[in-house]
């Protein structure tokens, strides 16, 4: 070993006096001690002076294992033997020499000790000693005599170093702490990292070398699989959006009872949410047999239920009829036996407003289409909701047979319209196009009758019977009305349907004012006007005096057989048959005979009057003036019973016409056509009764109260408002109930 | 809290320990039992610890200076001593996992992982009273990279001596637990 490694260094061995020392924040030397060795000043024997523990280590040796047993060692002498085992060498400071060694460095140590203990100190010359550090510093200074230079100035280093290392929290504990070996616990190494000269004979862990070890661990930090998330790096923007909500309904009522809540087997819930719809298909089979025989093509069973009542136009819970699945199944032979035998409306809408041609035509079902254009009361140009034709949706889907259907359908197109006839009272008609078929209206027959628009709005579409009149309004759909004729029937009086055989009429429209048919000159409006007039007369629903009778008669003769002409027109002329003609039925027999003289008198004098046009409007014109006066001219007749008490024990029943015109309400009786009771408005109040059976008419004018019982007292009460001028539009609301007149 | 570590992890012998009292150890980590199916050696025992310091990069050769635990006290030691290492952790206290996987330290929430040693790069765990007197006691872990050419230090302080060693104990039961498992 060559002086080139050895290295000097100078070590400040130091302990506390107390242990309350190491907590004060503030440096007080006088809290420690240092060991310092006493050597004889050079050249002066009895002078001598202090310094620090110095020696010689190897550079690249240990240096705190050196310097611990340097300290060890040069400490024995002084502790009994037991030299003093310092707890940790700290390097402080290099320090540059001087004299003979300049320009070198020498490093100072400082050895922290345990605390100064009772032990009394031994003196042995040339060992070095404890000193308080305070009694040093107050006399060293860097030119004091009582330290070597270099012991000078690496107390002054220290005694700062001290300092500086008081302010800093845990410092000072932290150097005096005990030593690593005091404090070690656990040590856990990784037998991967085993160093290989412990490891002698190469399998040192469980068999396993060190390098087979750190592979066996480095394998954990292999992933078993590794899932790319596809999406990242695809600036795909995050969305909190919200696909579905569902909020509990229960959410803020209060804990449930748990004990009352049942949850369902799974099997059971899961069967029964799988089978809802094969419950419901199973109940529509059961409950809509002729739509499943319509849907299925099972001709004999539908026509077995035909039989038995089922109706044609129920809608089942899809708001389909019958027809509509035979359409949209392609049924060609149950469509036609719901057509024929089922009487079945061939214009039937389902709950969305499609009808059976829609759905043969979308199917493409050529056949059916085929039958349903055949059908007399086929509305070829129906729209449904969407305001598509047949055609256009057959096109659309172009399903089966489409294409011979379009043709079908557009071939259709060019044939001619069925027509229906429109009677006039005198027994003429008129025939009109059905160009919407049975969906024609009112309004559209009106337009066909081909009238000047004048005389279009004195006159309406009346639907008639035997029994039954009734006025329709613009939008009513008149064929339709005799399809269902006998159910109409049925609904408003107690007679037997089959032998009312209903037809359309143009009559005067009830609420034609009287005001505005006094101005009315046209011809044909006064013909029909008149003609309606004569056929009520000769019926004898003009109740009035027998010298206006007379008066009219005279007026039909001059009407019917031009002037008089005394050769012609004797007493005998005006037989039983010739009368029927002229005078109400009911008198023909009874009085008429009696006025045939006043009749042609009468008849005589307006032939040969020169004030009295013979132009036959004007004539009838004269005729209808003579009719405007009596009180059930243009009215509108219903029927009734009236209960009258007879005797004291027994009602009579006394069968009644009902007539409300714009004048007012008439009553009369059915048979004798004599008039009970003729009221103005404005002279009488009404009121409908329960159920709508009848109708209460109350007298202001005698505060007599009297009561028809029928089944078309919403009809009337209806009119009665209407006409009476009390329509007020809540009542049209109700209004809508009672669709008549 | 009691300690509750799944007795099956601890075929690495550590069932003993479950009778050790530690502060706020939870056991289960149950993700990373499903993807495996081995719930025996995924176990993962956390603990709560608090974060002194770290003496980062160090070249490789000063680990075979402080192979000695007492070296490592010292070395630790000084560093404090020059200010390198704090005397005393941050306030914040933090979860340190221990697993077969190695030692993973994260926030209380476990939402944030502040260090993740891989157990391959672990070179040793030391745990050793701090000295200052308060009882404390430091967890040393000296970790290496994966091509050995550093070595870093880091300083977990513990709650108590008996926490620090059931870490300890934890760590050396992954050793075993990673030299016993089936995958090579």
């Amino acid at each position: 070993m060559g002086n080139q490694d050895l290295e000097d260094v100078f070590v400040a061995v130091i302990r506390p006096k107390n242990i309350a020392s190491l907590s004060s924040k503030e440096y007080r030397a006088k809290a420690y001690e240092i060991l310092l060795i006493e050597v004889p000043l050079e050249g002066k024997e009895k002078k001598r002076k202090k310094v620090l523990l110095g020696t010689k280590i190897q550079a690249d040796s240990d240096k705190t294992k050196s310097i611990l047993e340097y300290v060890d060692e040069t400490t024995k002498p002084i502790s009994n033997n037991q030299g003093i085992i310092g707890k940790r060498v700290v390097h402080m400071k290099k320090f540059p020499l001087d004299g003979e060694n300049e320009g070198k460095e020498a490093s100072l140590f400082i050895v922290p000790i345990n605390v100064k203990d009772n032990s009394k100190p031994v003196y042995h010359p040339g060992s070095p000693s404890f000193y308080c550090l305070q009694d040093i510093m107050r006399v060293c200074s860097e030119t004091s005599a009582h330290f070597s230079s270099i012991t000078s100035k690496m107390l002054l280093g220290l005694d700062k170093w001290l300092a500086e290392q008081h302010s800093v929290p845990h410092a000072i504990p932290a150097l005096f702490r005990p030593a690593p070996i005091e404090r070690v616990k656990t040590n856990v190494s990784n037998p991967a990292y085993t160093t290989e000269s412990k490891q002698s004979d190469g399998l040192l862990h469980m068999g396993y070398t060190a390098l087979e070890i750190k592979s066996k661990m480095m394998s954990l930090e292999k992933a078993d699989m590794c899932i790319e998330n596809p999406l990242y790096g695809s600036d795909l923007q995050y969305t909190n959006r919200v696909d579905k909500v569902i909020i509990n309904p229960y959410f803020g009522l209060g804990a449930p009872d748990y004990s009352k809540i049942q949850i369902p087997k799974r099997e059971k819930w899961q069967h029964s949410m799988t089978s809802v719809t094969e419950d419901k298909e199973r109940q529509w089979v059961d409950d809509f047999p002729l739509h499943r025989s319509a849907c299925e093509g099972d001709t004999e069973l539908l026509s077995k239920l035909l039989d038995s009542g089922f109706s044609v136009k129920q809608l089942d819970s899809d708001h389909w009829a019958p027809i509509h699945y035979a359409c949209w199944h392609g049924k060609v032979e149950a469509t036609k036996l719901l057509l024929e035998k089922g009487n079945c409306n061939p214009n039937l809408l389902n709950g969305q407003l499609s009808s059976p041609l829609h759905f043969a035509a979308g199917g493409g079902h050529s056949e059916i289409v085929e039958l349903l254009l055949k059908h007399p009361e086929i509305d070829r140009h129906i729209e449904d909701q969407q305001k598509h034709s047949p055609l256009q949706i057959c096109e659309e889907n172009k399903q089966n047979n489409w294409e011979e259907t379009v043709k079908l359908l557009k071939q259709a197109s060019t044939q001619p319209y069925e027509k229906v006839r429109i009677y006039r009272m005198d027994g003429s008609y008129r025939s009109v196009e059905l160009k919407h078929g049975n969906n024609t209206t009112v309004q559209q027959i009106m337009e066909g009758m081909r009238l000047s628009q004048e005389t279009q709005q004195y006159f309406t579409i009346w639907i008639c019977s035997e029994n039954l009149s009734l006025q329709l309004k613009p939008y009513h759909k008149p064929l339709q009305h005799l399809r269902i004729w006998p159910e109409i029937v049925t609904d408003l009086t107690a007679l037997d349907p089959q032998r009312e055989n209903p037809q359309l009429f143009l009559r005067r429209d009830v609420r034609l004012p009287l005001d505005i048919e006094k101005k009315v000159e046209d011809p044909l409006s006064i013909l029909i006007l008149f003609d309606e007039a004569r056929h009520f007369l000769l019926k004898g629903f003009f109740s009035s005096p027998d010298s206006k009778l007379i008066t009219l008669a005279s007026l039909l003769l001059q009407i019917i057989y031009g002037n008089y002409d005394s050769k012609k027109h004797k007493q005998g002329f005006l037989n039983e048959e010739n009368l029927r003609s002229i005078v109400p039925i009911s008198k023909v027999k009874s009085k008429a005979h009696h006025w045939t003289n006043r009749i042609l008198h009468e008849y005589k004098s307006l032939s040969t009057s020169e004030g009295v046009s013979k132009e036959m409007h004007h004539l009838q014109r004269l005729f209808l003036q003579n009719c405007w006066d009596i009180p059930t001219y243009g009215a509108a007749f219903f029927t009734g019973q009236v209960f009258t008490k007879a005797s004291s024990s027994t009602h009579k029943v006394i069968r009644v016409y009902v007539g409300v015109n714009t004048k007012g309400l008439h009553l009369m009786n059915m048979e004798t056509k004599v008039l009970h009771l003729s009221l103005e408005y404005g002279t009488f109040m009404w009121q409908l009764g329960q159920a709508d059976q009848y109708v209460q008419i109350h007298s202001l004018e005698n505060k007599k109260n009297f009561v028809v019982h029928t089944k078309q007292a919403g009809l009337i009460v209806k009119l009665l408002m209407k006409l009476s001028g009390q329509m007020t539009p809540n009542d049209r609301a109700a209004s809508d109930k009672y669709p008549y007149g | 809290m009691g300690y509750s570590l799944s007795s099956s992890c601890l075929v690495c012998g550590f069932q003993s320990g479950r009778s050790v009292q530690v502060q706020h150890c939870t056991s289960l980590d149950t993700d990373s039992t499903k993807s495996s199916g081995n719930s025996a050696s995924e176990t993962c025992a956390e603990f709560r610890v608090k974060y002194v310091g770290a003496i980062e990069k160090l070249e490789f050769e000063m680990s075979k200076t402080l192979q000695e635990p007492l070296d490592l006290i010292s070395y630790i030691d000084t560093a404090q001593q020059d200010g390198k290492l704090p005397f005393m952790p941050g306030e914040e206290e933090m979860i340190l996992g221990v697993s077969k996987y190695g030692v993973k330290v994260a926030s209380l929430d476990q939402c944030d992982v502040l260090h993740r040693h891989a157990l391959y790069l672990i070179v040793r765990m030391l745990c050793y009273d701090d000295g200052l007197g308060a009882g404390k006691n430091l967890l040393a872990l000296s970790t290496t990279d994966t091509k050995q050419q550093e070595c870093s230090i880091w300083v977990y302080q513990c709650g108590s001596a008996e926490q620090a060693q059931a870490i300890c104990k934890v760590l050396s039961a992954s050793f075993d637990c990673a030299l016993a498992s089936e995958k090579s």
